[in-house]
């Protein structure tokens, strides 16, 4: 395996086209990420008919730099704007914003791409090492195992809530409804679309990001500016310390960033679960076992640190079913599976066998994506944080714009446009009232999850729920959230705060 | 002064543009195609349709002479594109790709504003082939075993499917047999193979192209081909016809266009397609995608279509009533 890994990085490290298409790849990853409303998958789905001509390990390797550089993208606009350029980056807003307003943009930006680049090459590190056996082992994820992991997500609401757990329930059972509109997918009949078929592949994650984090979010900094509440300018620096990131800080956070990594690899590894989720499951472990947990949510750089290695966990991770099993773990994996039948080559057990060198050849690219990443960015991030210094009625307005366009190209549906306006409009009424739009992005993440397993499993079972707890990975999951239920109650009681 | 010159230039150009627009519509009507073609694709970009539909696109432009611009049309189980092409003007300008579930089979589930009889039909040019599959390890060799053990099960034997027209087949067995077949819908082919190989369920029936690699690699056993003819990747496996149930699902992907585009308009467009089918390159895209080319002249896929979209009402209706 290393020899051939070795020949990979030899292929593209000597062949000038493939390190540029890795090198457009993560840059196009990056920008596209970073704007609001523009997202990594429609930059790939751009760039697909450009593949048709490439060899696979040249397109692979755009297409994996790209998915990179854009799970990381989105957080530079989380932190400057406090609006997440991609959904990977919704649980780092709730920091890394606040560390902007505090003057501390840069340092949190730096955070969040040491954080990055660690998550990916450690779940690279797992995908060389041994991606079939947890290809394998995942198997066993049947749709009981996944119902029960589902019910302990639903726990993350808890820390995502803020103040009040119950204002988090409410916003996490809104979620679940939004969740549900659409085409029931065990019954096959459309619900919530008023008979519109605008409506029957249900809300697009991405839309309903855009609207309800977004645009909502330029509608209350617009609100805050205009009442003269907030500068219009991002602070500069109060020291020189707060635009650097020392290896000090990285080590006091290596915990916090090998759990992280730790989750985004078991996230990724399990198909359809994806980057948002793993981000908000890294936010919310890192919460609980931090000794200043009342730090998460008002500039702490181990959230950053937290959501942000767990989503890019999840990009080399994916590629474990995709390459074992031939199974995308999410929209961007399912694009990369038609890139690779474009090229005659079928992902899935036989892969290893019939193409060897392009596997190789897409490891090597996806450890150097994260080489290239750091230098791209350690390069141009004063750039980027130029951004925050311009006028606000600059930037918002450009970012209002944005969200329009990034929304229509997205379907090339003016449906969509009025979604996200309809979820602007929630996201402002729930901010206004202290409800956390996040609880109820969680909500509609895991809501398709839950149901689907949920009626998959009673259907194999004959709707006899003693499946949800015959096997091992049931029991593991039913304790871990019982555990979790336990830790919110007691922080709550030791805060003394109100439930 | 200066206005006047104005209002005269102005006029100028707008006479112009006048004879501009005039003399185009005449050209318009004098050869067709004359302007670029829009083709709707029915799902979003990257996928095997679209990928497939892309290269026919391209293969068709050679022989229409004008370029052929893709725009995708994802959404609504496949039926936003379908939608949007029956509300172009007929005009032979739009075109679309039209697959049969979300023609067929989808609108007796959800209410969408078409059917089969809106459009009119180019050809068809791909073919979708199914099979029953069971993981390697499985005791059942023939639907005979797997039949026979669903009937010592009085709860019914759960079996995956992802989409439509596929659950028909268990469906149809369980009519013919009296057996119970529980059906557990997935949301892909990948998540069907996943439920098989790790399992949770015995059985299955899938698109062939998914159920390949594991095939290959001999850790999932093809029972029967259940489309009416064996399969060109599997060509041992015996049919279900063959081993004594007489049914088979299809499943087609073609190109249409809004009902009334004049007729030697759509003559223009079937030849070009026809021709674009047999293109080298077109073959290869489809090959390496693991799609069967097949071309069906478009009056008889929308034969197709009309009575699939009779027969699905009925199996529908029929498996509500379980």
């Amino acid at each position: 395996m290393f020899e051939l890994l070795l020949g990979g990085f030899a292929t593209v490290l000597s062949t000038p086209s493939i390190l540029i298409s890795l090198i457009i790849g993560v840059v196009l990853g990056t920008v596209l990420g970073a704007i609001p409303g523009l997202t990594a998958t429609m930059a790939i789905a751009l760039v697909i008919p450009l593949t048709f001509y490439m060899d696979p390990v040249q397109s692979l390797s755009m297409l994996i730099g790209a998915y990179n550089g854009g799970t990381f993208g989105g957080s530079i606009s989380a932190i400057l704007l406090g609006a997440p350029g991609t959904p990977a980056a919704a649980a780092t807003v709730a920091d890394g914003f606040k560390m902007a307003l505090q003057g501390k943009g840069a340092k949190a930006i730096k955070m969040a791409l040491f954080a990055s680049v660690s998550g990916c090459l450690f779940s690279c590190i797992v995908l060389v090492l041994i991606a079939e056996p947890i290809a394998r082992y995942a198997l066993k994820f049947g749709p009981a195992e996944y119902t029960v992991l589902m019910v302990f997500s639903l726990t993350i609401i808890g820390s995502a809530a803020g103040k009040s757990v119950i204002k988090g329930f409410i916003g996490g059972l809104l979620g679940l409804l939004f969740g549900m509109v659409g085409l029931d997918s065990i019954a096959s009949v459309t619900r919530f679309t008023f008979d519109s078929p605008n409506l029957a592949s249900g809300i697009d994650l991405i839309v309903m990001l855009i609207g309800s984090l977004a645009l909502s979010e330029v509608l209350v900094q617009v609100e805050s500016v205009a009442r003269g509440k907030v500068d219009a300018h991002l602070p500069p620096p109060r020291q020189p310390d707060d635009a650097r990131l020392s290896w000090r800080e990285y080590i006091a956070n290596i915990k916090t960033i090998a759990r992280s990594a730790a989750i985004g690899c078991g996230i990724g590894a399990l198909p359809g679960l994806g980057t948002t989720l793993a981000a908000y499951i890294g936010y919310d472990m890192a919460k609980r076992n931090s000794k200043h947990p009342e730090e998460f949510g008002q500039g702490a750089i181990e959230g950053v640190a937290a959501a942000e290695t767990a989503n890019n966990a999840v990009c080399g991770a994916n590629l474990i079913p995709l390459l074992a099993l031939g199974v995308p773990g999410d929209a961007m994996a399912a694009i990369m599976i038609g890139a690779f039948m474009v090229q005659g080559l079928t992902p899935g057990p036989l892969v290893f066998r019939e193409a060897p060198q392009v596997i190789a050849g897409l490891y090597a690219g996806l450890i150097l994506s994260n080489l290239l990443l750091a230098l791209f960015v350690m390069t141009c991030y004063k750039g980027f944080t130029k951004v925050s210094q311009l006028e606000t009625t600059v930037i918002f307005p450009v970012v209002f714009v944005f969200c329009f366009i990034g929304v229509y190209a997205l379907n090339q549906s003016v449906t969509d446009v009025w979604i996200m306006l309809f979820f602007a409009v929630i996201g402002y009424i729930m901010v206004k009232f202290d409800y956390s739009p996040a609880t109820m992005m969680i909500g509609f993440i895991l809501s398709p999850l839950l149901e689907v397993n949920l009626r998959q499993a009673l259907l194999i079972s004959g709707n006899n729920p003693a499946i949800f707890f015959s096997t091992p990975i049931t029991w593991f999951f039913w304790l871990v959230t019982v555990y979790s239920v336990f830790t919110i109650i007691r922080s709550r009681r030791r805060s003394s705060k109100p439930i | 002064m200066k206005k006047t010159r104005l209002t005269i230039i102005a006029t100028v150009l707008v006479c112009l543009a006048l004879v501009f627009t005039a003399g185009c519509s005449d050209k318009k009507a004098a050869k067709f195609p004359s302007e670029p073609i829009t083709m709707i694709v029915n799902y979003g970009g990257g996928g095997g349709t679209d990928i497939s539909a892309r290269a026919l696109a391209q293969a068709a432009e050679k022989h229409l002479g004008v370029p052929v611009t893709v725009i995708n049309k994802a959404g609504g189980v496949g039926t936003t594109g379908i939608i949007e092409l029956k509300n172009k003007k007929p005009d032979g300008y739009t075109i679309g790709v039209v697959t049969y579930a979300p023609l067929a089979i989808v609108p007796h589930q959800m209410k969408v504003p078409y059917t089969p009889e809106d459009f009119n039909y180019i050809c068809a040019y791909g073919i979708y082939r199914y099979g029953l599959a069971v993981k390697a390890d499985s005791p059942y060799k023939t639907v005979d075993d797997l039949v026979a053990a669903a009937a010592k099960k009085p709860d019914g034997m759960p079996y995956v499917a992802s989409g439509y027209p596929q659950p028909f087949v268990y469906q149809k067995i369980s009519e013919l047999k009296k057996v119970k077949f529980v059906h557990v819908p997935t949301k892909s082919g990948s998540e069907t193979n996943t439920a098989v190989l790790g399992g949770h369920v015995e059985s299955a029936v899938a698109v062939m192209s998914d159920l390949m690699p594991f095939v290959k690699s001999k850790e999932m056993r093809i029972l029967a081909s259940v489309s009416s003819a064996r399969l060109e990747i599997a060509p041992d496996v015996p049919t279900l016809k063959e081993q004594g149930y007489d049914i088979a699902i299809n499943s087609y992907m073609g190109v249409g266009v809004p009902k009334g585009v004049p007729a030697d308009r759509l003559k223009v467009l079937r030849e070009a397609f026809a021709k674009a089918f047999k293109d080298p390159e077109f073959q290869a895209v489809m090959k390496k995608m693991n799609v069967p080319a097949n071309y069906i002249p478009g009056d008889e896929f929308g034969k197709i279509c009309a009575e699939g979209y009779k027969e699905s009402a009925e199996n529908l209706k029929a498996m509500k009533k379980k």
